[in-house]
């Protein structure tokens, strides 16, 4: 079910929210009771969210939890180190086995018969653009959705719980919550428990609180619709013919697009995520910080997937001595990250060349270029190398494989035109769209806003803001409903 | 705090009140509820939820269920779409225009098209209608002695330009008569009609003789050919906007064989032809004719309106098969495209809009197959052609989401093959949506045509059955049934688009047993 849905909007969230509030009136006089049946209506609404995709599914979540909940008791006391390694190696098998066995199954494919034909180039080949040769009678298992969110919230939670960070979790129940809670369960924040573990006893809700998620969530819901799906519709047309020959112009527009709809798609997502939670009284940390005015590297990956990589400082990169060691363990490390990082996104070579590319930045900007970005006044060259690698990565992490990659890179810098014209891409929506796209992209409206709170006029702006985020609604539902338009195309063949 | 109000409740309002608003329009107004919720073209059942479905394993089916039914959705679709279409209107019709000529514009040589009228006069004789060619005949009647006759004039009947006059002659010294025919009279033509040449039609002068009413068209001027160059333009599902408002379709590879990229190699080739000259002999020993017309693209033979594509060869694909074939097999095998090429300096024989040929460039296609299989051929020219309701549906609009009221109409002919003979029997009188059409003439012959084919066969059908006792047409995908209507066969015949020329030999593949088994 996804929150851009009519289902979910016109459906799904009024029945939750009027089940949330109903409960909260019924034990209204009594604290924990309501925290406790507000908590239930949460975890069969995420529940229900999650059964949506498949039954199949609730059972591995259910396998999951079941797993970290108890495994989570046998962290206290002495010798728990052993059965803290064994958690981790369970949660990791799990997402091995749905996430990367696919891609293991299709090496080791290759790689014997690069041994018995003597045929590594067929092979190399095959690997690198992820070619079975069926050998093995192998059904490739389907990647459950949010897998990669949840198993990481479940190491989360064993991991702080072991380091005393935060408090075993007796209650099944809340527990489930934390690891289920439907507004992040499939595609983030990654909530750390240590973060989320008071929310789940002790949150108020409120008028202003609510006014605050629905901010953030229509806000999120725009960018998500009216700007992401418009330019992945240029991206995918171009995407989808064949490369070769496209010209640097047409490579060029779909890069664009594809920046920006990677960008609104996700941090659009997130703050859908933040917003429903917080009509439900919970804050999440933001997950975005405009990525696309970073600086340097370093600077980028404090503002992208902000949660994501701050678990891996916090449970890899911190435990593995973080920067506090001799500089070529410090190298190590961030190697170790970014490599877990791509791989965390995709059982695809992409990924790993992706982030390892982020690895070899990040270690050059660590050596010596940190600095010189550092001392540079100019900071638009700053920012002109920031969102040169950013976008080159993209094309990885959006191409079907490696060698898809290259061409699309070699093809970015051809000459010549290609056969198409640029502008049979484009239309209204979508200028309109990477016009808005890219005036989002960087802080402008947050610095108005700051701004105006500062003079008289500021309950005008309110006032109009709010007319803003009403209108957009309506038109992001508008949208919605039309998407649901389906017609029959009566195409002979 | 005002505003977290306002807007708390306006964003309760917007989740709940359409729906609320919906039930109640449903339960107390099923009236207005049936004037909001109208068809808004999808041309499709909305989605149920049957026993049979699994919804355990996937909410897909619930998420389409309740998405057909959102509130007020056919209102909503109908206001986006008209707004959309105005939106976007004003970019394809003017921003990108602009653009393009400012950014675009070269001086190279887009489409070009050679008409030669070798083929159509070899199919249908040289196109010179009712000439006034003869000369008149003798006929002498020199009966009477062997003495010199003396032979004057008695009886002299004028000629007319329809009819030969006559000129009796008599002996003056015997009874010897003899008379002879005097040659037609030249018609009396006016110009009825001088058509200026454009990017659209042929220049060309049409004359009426006063005197019999036969009409005569020449003086032809070739239509001229915007050779500016035009950047292709995609919409839609593979859409192709041409010149001048034609529509080309670019899925399923049809660009490949239109740029010339996918010409078959001799291996390639060879197999091609091998295999049809085993299914062509092997139906010759059943007593079974065997053809193939594969139907050129609409691009090929309207190129002049495609855009500035670069054309990797110019002996394409399908017309190199064609010629190979003709020369190392006697396999009736026709890809008529200089004659359906030709043939549009009389008429328009594909659908702008659609990806078919209509009317008029189905007859063409059958006259060549015919012309290929030794059977009789009829010259269009001869026919009263006559303009007629477009034939197909106009495919290209919905695929490409066109909004069609935009264009201009489409044309499409009649052509009153054959009226004398009636059909009496078919199954299906709709036959263009149809997997079998079966239909069986009056007192024509005892012979029985199967056709295979795709999506092109539908609209050969009204020239086919006319020659045939039986005639019993299967689209490919119900290939199989053809086995159950072989006992009886005399003619077999294959059509393929160009895009499906190797459905060809997957046909014959299959239909290799079947004859095999025929007497058995």
């Amino acid at each position: 079910m996804l929150f851009s849905s009519v289902i979910f909007i016109w459906h799904f969230l009024p029945a939750v929210l009027v089940s949330y509030l109903a409960v909260g009136l019924i034990f209204n006089n009594n604290p924990a009771k309501k925290r406790n049946a507000q908590n239930i209506v949460l975890l069969i609404s995420s529940l229900v969210f999650y059964g949506f995709g498949g039954f199949a599914y609730l059972l591995l979540m259910g396998a999951v939890l079941f797993v970290n909940y108890f495994g989570a008791f046998s962290l206290v006391g002495k010798g728990s180190k052993g059965r803290f390694i064994m958690l981790i190696f369970a949660n990791l098998f799990i997402l091995f086995c749905f996430k990367y066995l696919n891609l293991f199954v299709l090496v080791s494919e290759n790689i014997s018969y690069g041994i018995e034909h003597k045929e590594w180039r067929y092979a190399i080949r095959n690997i690198v653009t992820l070619t079975r040769t069926g050998t093995l009678s192998w059904v490739d298992i389907v990647l459950p959705l949010g897998i990669s969110f949840y198993i990481f919230q479940s190491i989360s939670y064993i991991s702080d719980v072991y380091r005393g960070k935060a408090k075993l979790q007796e209650s099944f129940l809340k527990f489930a919550l934390y690891i289920s809670f439907f507004p992040q369960l499939v595609a983030g924040p990654i909530v750390q428990y240590s973060e989320i573990e008071d929310q789940l006893d002790n949150r108020e809700s409120s008028v202003g609180l609510f006014a605050s998620g629905v901010e953030s969530f229509v806000y999120g819901l725009a960018k998500k619709v009216l700007i992401a799906n418009t330019v992945a519709k240029v991206a995918d047309e171009i995407w989808a013919l064949k490369i070769d020959g496209l010209g640097a112009s047409i490579t060029w527009l779909a890069l664009i697009c594809y920046t920006m709809q990677i960008y609104f798609d996700f941090s659009g997502y997130s703050d859908m995520a933040i917003g429903l939670g917080r009509m439900f009284g919970f804050r999440f940390k933001r997950n975005f910080d405009y990525p696309y005015i970073s600086t340097s590297i370093q600077d980028f990956w404090r503002r992208w997937h902000i949660s994501l990589s701050s678990w891996f400082r916090d449970y890899v990169y911190i435990p593995l001595g973080g920067s506090r060691c001799s500089q070529i363990k410090h190298i190590r490390n961030l190697l170790v990250v970014f490599l877990l990082t791509g791989i965390w996104h995709g059982a695809n070579f992409t990924f790993v060349v992706w982030g390892l590319m982020y690895a070899i930045l990040l270690v050059i900007e660590k050596l010596f270029l940190g600095k010189i970005l550092k001392a540079n006044p100019v900071k638009i060259i700053n920012r002109i190398y920031s969102m040169a690698f950013v976008m080159l990565g993209w094309v990885f992490f959006r191409s079907d494989n490696i060698l898809q990659a290259f061409r699309f890179v070699k093809e970015l810098f051809s000459r010549g035109t290609g056969d198409y014209n640029i502008l049979s891409f484009l239309s209204t929506k979508a200028i309109l769209a990477l016009l808005f796209g890219f005036i989002f992209m960087t802080p402008v409206y947050p610095l108005v806003r700051k701004k105006i709170s500062n003079l008289r006029i500021k309950w005008l702006f309110r006032g109009i803001e709010t007319l803003v985020q009403i209108i957009l609604f309506m038109i992001s539902m508008v949208m919605i409903v039309s998407s649901t338009y389906n017609p029959f195309i009566y195409f002979q063949f | 705090m005002k505003n977290s109000i306002i807007k708390t409740l306006l964003f309760i309002m917007i989740l709940f009140l359409p729906t609320l608003l919906w039930i109640g329009i449903k339960i107390f107004s099923s009236e207005t509820y049936e004037k909001l919720h109208y068809d808004t073209g999808e041309k499709r059942e909305f989605t149920t939820i049957s026993s049979k479905d699994n919804v355990m394993t996937d909410g897909t089916i619930i998420s389409n269920y309740v998405a057909d039914r959102a509130p007020f959705r056919s209102s909503v679709i109908s206001l986006y779409k008209s707004t959309d279409q105005k939106i976007e209107g004003v970019y394809q019709k003017a921003i990108k225009p602009f653009l393009t000529n400012l950014f675009f514009r070269k001086d190279s040589t887009g489409a070009s098209k050679e008409v030669s009228n070798e083929a159509y006069d070899d199919l249908f004789g040289e196109n010179k209608g009712n000439t006034q060619t003869d000369q008149g005949t003798t006929n002498e009647d020199k009966t009477g002695t062997s003495e010199e006759h003396n032979y004057i004039l008695v009886e002299e009947i004028e000629s007319t330009c329809t009819k030969r006059g006559v000129r009796k002659y008599v002996c003056e010294n015997c009874s010897s008569s003899y008379s002879e025919e005097v040659a037609l009279k030249e018609h009396n033509f006016i110009m009825t009609n001088d058509v200026t040449a454009d990017y659209e039609h042929y220049g060309h002068k049409d004359y009426l003789c006063i005197d019999c009413g036969y009409v005569e068209t020449r003086d032809w001027v070739d239509k001229f050919v915007d050779d500016s160059f035009m950047a292709p333009s995609v919409v839609g599902a593979d859409v192709i906007l041409g010149r001048f408002n034609w529509l080309f379709y670019a899925g399923l590879g049809t660009l490949d064989y239109y740029r010339g990229t996918n010409v078959m190699n001799e291996i390639e080739m060879e197999d091609y032809a091998i295999k049809l000259q085993t299914f062509s002999n092997l139906c010759k020993s059943k007593g079974i004719s065997f053809g193939v017309i594969i139907a050129p693209a609409k691009e090929q033979v309207y190129s002049e309106y495609m855009p500035s594509y670069t054309l990797e060869n110019t002996y394409k694909r399908d017309a190199k098969l064609a010629d190979y074939i003709k020369s190392v097999t006697d396999v009736a095998f026709t890809y008529p495209l200089t004659e359906l090429q030709y043939a549009g300096r009389y008429w328009q024989d594909y659908s702008r809009y659609d990806t078919h040929w209509n009317r008029v460039g189905a007859y063409i296609g059958t006259m060549a197959l015919y012309n290929a299989m030794g059977i009789e051929t009829i010259n269009p020219n001869t026919l009263n052609i006559r303009i007629d309701e477009p034939s197909n549906p106009g495919d290209l609009f919905d695929l490409g989401g066109i909004d069609k009221s935009t264009y201009p109409e489409d044309i499409d002919y009649y052509l009153p093959y054959k009226e004398d003979v009636t059909i009496g029997y078919r199954n299906e009188t709709d036959y263009m949506n149809i997997p079998i059409y079966y239909s069986q003439s009056d007192g024509v012959s005892i012979n029985k045509l199967i056709v295979i084919g795709d999506s092109y066969r539908t609209l050969m059908i009204p020239y086919l059955e006319k020659n045939f006792g039986t005639t019993v047409v299967f689209h490919k995908d119900v290939l199989d049934e053809a086995q159950l209507y072989l006992d009886g066969t005399t003619h077999i015949i294959i059509v393929a688009a160009e895009r499906n020329d190797m459905d060809v030999l997957t046909t014959i593949e299959k239909m290799t047993e079947w004859i095999s088994n025929i007497g058995q």
